[in-house]
C-alpha cells in the first residue's frame, strides 16, 4: 500500500496554540462549576445558555481574562450571567461592558473583532428597544438617553474595526464579513427607525445621528463588495452586490422624500439635487456600474446630511414658535448659550454652500465649537 | 482511555465534577483541534469550533434523557456537525456521497511506485479531496484512531472503513499527482 505517504500523514503536526488551550480550559471549567442541583442554579444555568449562544463571540469570557474581571468588579460567576440580563444604568452594566471589552481586546483577527464589535453593537440595540419599550409603563426616560449613548458609542467602535479590517488587505475573510456587515446595517436601520417612534425628541434626534453612521459603514461596506466583485471575487454574485445596492439607493431616495417633506419649498435647489443624485444612481446600477451608482447614491446623502439640520431648525421653529439660535442682545450671555445648544450640529462640506453666519451668531458658534470641535454649524437667518 | 474509565468520568461529570471534565478536555482538545484545523484549514475557526465542540459537549450530557456510548464519537460528529455549519455560512458546504464499493483494484496500488511526497503538496490536496474523504484520512492516518473508533463516529460498519480508507488514499494521491502535472 502507500506506506510512505501513510507515514508522512501520520508525522503531520498540528498543534493547538497552548495560551488557547489553558484559556479555554479555564472557561469551560468556570462553567462546570456553576453547575449545583438547586433551582436557582438551573436559572443561572439557563442565563449561561443564552449568554452563550446569542450573540455567539460577544459573550465567551476569555480565561485568565475573565478571571481577573470577576476579580476586578468582584463578581461571581452568578454575577456575570444576571450582568448578561443587565441594561445602561443598571448596576451590573459595566460588568458586562468590561467583558465585551475584554474579550473585543483579546481577539486577534480583524474581520473577527469586526464581528464582534458588531455583536456587541446588537446587545446595545436590544438594550434600547428593552427600555424604549419599558419607557411607556415606566417614567425613567434617562435610561432611554443611557441606552442610546452606548449606541451612539458603540457604533463608533463597529465603524473604527470595519476602517481597521479595510486595511488588512490579507484578510481571507473580508468578503464574507463585509457581506454579513451590509445585511446586518440594513436591519438596524429599520429598528432604529422604530425605537425613534417609541422616544422622544432629544433621543430622536440622537438615533437620526446613529442612523448616519450606520449609512456610513454600510456605504463603506458597499464600497467593499462592489471593489471585489468588480476585481472579480467569485465569492459574490452579481445579484447580491445589485440587490444590496438596490436597498441602499432606496432608503437614501425614502430619506429624501422626508426631508423634502419636512422642508417644503425651503432649501428646493439642494434637495432637488440630491433627488437628481438618486435618479442617476439608479441609472448606473441599470448599467451595471455599480463603484459609479454607489459614489452618486453616497453624493445625494450628503447632501441629505446637510439638510437635516436644516429640518430640524424646522421643527424647532414650529414647536417654540421662535427661531432657536438668534442671539438677543438684550437676552443674558448664559440664556443666549442654552438656546444655541438647541441646534443641532451638522456636517458641512467644503464645496457646498453655507448660509451666511450674521458677526453676533458667529462669534457665539466660536464659543460652543471650542468645546466641540468635530462639528461645523450652519444656520439659517 | 478504556470504556470502563470513559463511563467513570461521564458519570464523575454529570455529577458536576469539573476534574473530570478536565480529564476529557485534556485527552480530546489536540486531537479534535487537529480535525477541525485541517477541515477548515482556519486557525481562528478551529479554536473557535473546537471550544463550541468542548461546551456543547457539557450541554449534552447533562440531560436527563441522554446515554452516551463513546465520548470519543460524541466529540467528533459535534465536531462535523460544527463544521458543517461553519461551511453553510461561508456557502461553501456540498455533501458529497462516497460510495461503499467492495474493494476491487487493491491489487493495482501494490504496483505503484511508493514516493515521498512534498508534505506541503500533500495537505492542499488534502483540502481538495471530497469532505468524507478528508474526514477518513485526517481521523485514520493523522489522528491516528482504529477502524472502530472510526466507524463509531462516522455511523458506518467497521469493514467499510478499511473500505473507504483505501479509497481515500487512492483519491489524495490522485489529486497531488494532478497538481504535480
Amino acid at each position: 500500500m502507500s506506506k510512505q505517504l501513510i507515514k508522512q500523514l501520520n508525522n503531520i503536526k498540528v498543534e493547538a496554540d497552548p495560551q488557547w488551550k489553558s484559556s479555554t480550559r479555564e472557561f469551560l471549567l468556570s462553567r462546570v462549576k456553576q453547575s449545583q442541583p438547586d433551582n436557582l442554579t438551573q436559572k443561572v444555568l439557563s442565563g449561561w445558555a443564552n449568554l452563550l449562544s446569542a450573540p455567539r463571540f460577544a459573550w465567551k469570557p476569555v480565561g485568565v481574562f475573565s478571571l481577573i474581571a470577576l476579580f476586578v468588579f468582584g463578581g461571581s460567576g452568578l454575577t456575570i450571567a444576571v450582568a448578561h440580563q443587565s441594561n445602561p444604568g443598571d448596576p451590573l452594566f459595566a460588568v458586562k461592558r468590561g467583558l465585551e471589552e475584554f474579550r473585543l481586546a483579546t481577539v486577534q483577527d480583524a474581520s473577527r473583532k469586526v464581528i464582534l464589535a458588531n455583536g456587541i453593537f446588537d446587545n446595545r440595540i436590544r438594550e434600547l428597544e428593552q427600555v424604549a419599550t419599558e419607557l411607556a409603563t415606566n417614567d425613567q426616560d434617562n435610561t432611554v438617553d443611557l441606552a442610546v449613548n452606548e449606541v451612539e458609542k458603540q457604533i463608533k467602535v463597529v465603524n473604527i474595526k470595519f476602517k481597521e479590517l479595510k486595511d488588512d488587505d490579507d484578510n481571507q475573510e473580508m468578503v464574507a464579513t463585509a457581506l454579513g456587515l451590509n445585511k446586518k446595517m440594513v436591519s438596524y436601520r429599520k429598528e432604529l427607525k422604530q425605537v425613534k417612534t417609541q422616544v422622544d425628541e432629544q433621543a430622536s434626534t440622537k438615533i437620526n445621528q446613529v442612523l448616519d453612521e450606520v449609512d456610513d459603514i454600510n456605504s463603506d461596506v458597499l464600497a467593499v463588495i462592489v471593489a471585489k466583485h468588480d476585481s472579480g471575487d467569485s465569492a459574490i454574485k452579481e445579484e447580491e452586490v445589485v440587490q444590496s445596492l438596490e436597498e441602499h439607493i432606496n432608503q437614501i431616495e425614502d430619506k429624501a422624500e422626508e426631508v423634502l417633506a419636512a422642508l417644503g419649498s425651503a432649501q428646493e435647489g439642494l434637495a432637488q439635487e440630491a433627488k437628481d443624485k438618486i435618479e442617476e444612481a439608479n441609472q448606473a446600477l441599470a448599467k451595471g456600474e455599480y463603484m459609479l451608482g454607489l459614489t452618486l447614491a453616497d453624493d445625494s446623502n450628503d447632501i441629505l446630511k446637510m439638510l437635516y439640520g436644516a429640518v430640524n431648525q424646522i421643527i424647532s421653529v414650529e414647536e417654540e414658535g421662535e427661531v432657536k439660535g438668534e442671539a438677543d442682545e438684550n437676552q443674558p450671555e448664559e440664556a443666549v448659550e442654552e438656546e444655541t445648544d438647541v441646534i443641532e450640529p451638522i456636517e458641512v462640506e467644503e464645496e457646498v454652500i453655507v448660509p451666511p453666519v450674521t458677526p453676533q451668531k458667529e462669534e457665539k458658534i466660536e464659543e460652543e465649537n471650542l468645546g466641540n470641535p468635530e462639528f461645523k454649524i450652519g444656520i439659517d437667518n | 482511555m478504556t470504556n470502563r474509565r470513559e463511563k467513570k468520568l461521564l458519570k464523575s461529570i454529570q455529577q458536576g465534577d469539573e476534574k473530570s471534565f478536565a480529564v476529557i478536555y485534556d485527552f480530546y482538545v489536540g486531537k479534535i483541534y487537529k480535525f477541525v484545523f485541517f477541515k477548515t484549514s482556519s486557525k481562528e475557526a478551529a479554536e473557535e469550533i473546537v471550544q463550541d465542540v468542548f461546551l456543547k459537549f457539557w450541554q449534552f450530557i447533562n440531560q436527563d434523557d441522554k446515554s452516551i456510548v463513546s465520548i470519543s464519537a460524541l466529540l467528533y460528529r459535534t465536531a462535523r456537525n460544527l463544521i458543517i455549519d461553519h461551511y453553510r455560512q461561508q456557502g461553501k458546504y456540498i455533501e458529497t456521497p462516497l460510495e461503499e464499493e467492495l474493494l476491487q483494484d487493491e491489487t493495482d496500488l501494490e504496483k505503484e511506485v511508493d514516493v515521498e511526497y512534498d508534505i506541503k503538496e500533500v495537505i492542499k490536496s488534502l483540502e481538495l479531496i471530497p469532505e468524507n474523504y478528508q474526514d477518513i484520512i485526517i481521523l485514520k492516518f493523522i489522528n491516528q484512531m482504529t477502524n472502530r473508533e472510526i466507524a463509531e463516529i462516522l455511523d458506518k460498519e467497521e469493514g467499510n472503513i478499511r473500505v473507504l480508507a483505501h479509497r481515500a488514499l487512492k483519491e489524495l494521491k490522485k489529486t497531488i499527482a494532478n497538481k504535480d502535472v
